[in-house]
């Protein structure tokens, strides 16, 4: 058997030993946690800052893209044909304002939708707005065909005839506003 | 008494030499209690040792709400029945050791009951049953209350006590009518 001194000298020897054990021990789980806790934050602002592209707001057309900038390299180009002209778009940020105006149609068409019972819904000064736009720019038989090519060489067409913009597949009418229209002309460079 | 409380405090403020002062008081007792275990005197000391290092690491487990007498004996008897169940392999001692080991024994025994009338008593203790056997060392050889006791043992007071009359019964026929008067 130990004296009490030696006894004493080995306490403490082993206490130190334990509490360095310890010590050790919890940094190397706050060196593992750290990262994780890290990850998981960083998770959790991307979240809650709206990372849009799981969703999407138009539904019926395939492939459709989301909202953000990944458009850029979504649709790759938009043909405009009309009045025996056809006009095409590669540039990315223009075509990306195409379709992402043309989406913004769409996206509203719960107050716009066009069926023949519907007709009252238009004013007398957009209709009236929307012949002389017929008259004056686009032909009131044929108007223009809008076809976006998305990169995966799939297409998504429209038909537009002065106020009435058609998407295709499925088949869907929207009235335009005044605004809406001059937006489009603007967009597409067709001369008033 | 205090039983190493106020060393203890001095110690956690500060002072280390008041660590020595605990050990002198209270390690040699705190040994032979868990000897009475695990029945080995080597592996008795190693308890005590890490019952003691377990003041020195786990500072703030001690509440002083109970004496640090008991509160370092239930750590010991936590760990002896730890050693216990953990003990895989019964250790075998070559006869040449097996004095040697009990030589060791008898020492802690003098060193710890001065008392012959105590030595005797341990001796006839040792026949009892484990529960029975600690509670009457806690009682009669360490002093402690009956609250303390049941402390240690992690009882009720109660329990100690019907412990405690049963124990006296066992050593009524085991020290015969002379041995009674050294309960």
């Amino acid at each position: 058997m130990r004296n009490l001194n030696e006894c004493q000298a080995e306490v403490f020897r082993r206490s130190e030993t334990r509490i360095k054990e310890r010590r050790r021990r919890r940094n190397h789980i706050l060196m593992t946690c750290m990262p994780l806790a890290l990850c998981v934050s960083i998770l959790a602002v991307f979240m809650l800052s709206g990372g849009k592209f799981t969703e999407s707001e138009i539904t019926g057309a395939a492939g459709v893209p989301p909202q953000n900038d990944s458009a850029y390299c979504y649709v790759s180009k938009v043909e405009v044909s009309g009045q025996g002209k056809t006009k095409v778009f590669t540039d990315p940020e223009v075509v990306t304002s195409i379709y992402t105006q043309l989406l913004d149609y769409d996206g509203i068409r719960e107050e716009n939708i066009l069926n023949s019972e519907s007709k009252t819904e238009i004013t007398p000064e957009e209709e009236k707005y929307g012949a002389a736009f017929v008259t004056g720019s686009l032909s009131g038989a044929s108007g223009y065909r809008i076809v976006i090519t998305l990169a995966d060489g799939s297409e998504i067409s429209y038909d537009w005839k002065g106020m009435v913009l058609t998407a295709q597949n499925p088949n869907r009418s929207y009235t335009l506003t005044k605004d809406q229209q001059k937006q489009l002309t603007e967009l597409l460079g067709i001369p008033n | 008494m205090d039983n190493g409380a106020s060393s203890y405090r001095r110690f956690l403020d500060g002072d280390e030499s008041a660590f020595g002062e605990l050990m002198k008081e209270l390690f040699r007792g705190l040994v032979f209690f868990i000897d009475g275990f695990v029945h080995d005197t080597h592996a008795a000391e190693d308890i005590a040792i890490d019952a003691f290092s377990d003041l020195i690491v786990h500072r703030h487990r001690y509440n002083f709400k109970v004496s640090l007498k008991t509160y370092l004996y239930m750590i010991g008897r936590s760990r002896a029945l730890d050693y216990l169940k953990h003990r895989k392999v019964v250790a075998f001692v070559e006869l040449s050791e097996a004095y040697a080991v009990s030589d060791e024994l008898a020492t802690l025994e003098r060193l710890v009951l001065a008392d012959e009338r105590k030595r005797l008593l341990h001796a006839a203790i040792a026949k009892l049953p484990e529960d029975m056997r600690v509670a009457v060392y806690l009682i009669y050889f360490e002093a402690m209350t009956y609250e303390e006791a049941a402390s240690v043992m992690k009882k009720s007071r109660k329990q100690v006590d019907n412990l405690l009359y049963r124990a006296k019964k066992e050593l009524r026929i085991i020290l015969g009518e002379d041995g009674e008067q050294l309960l």
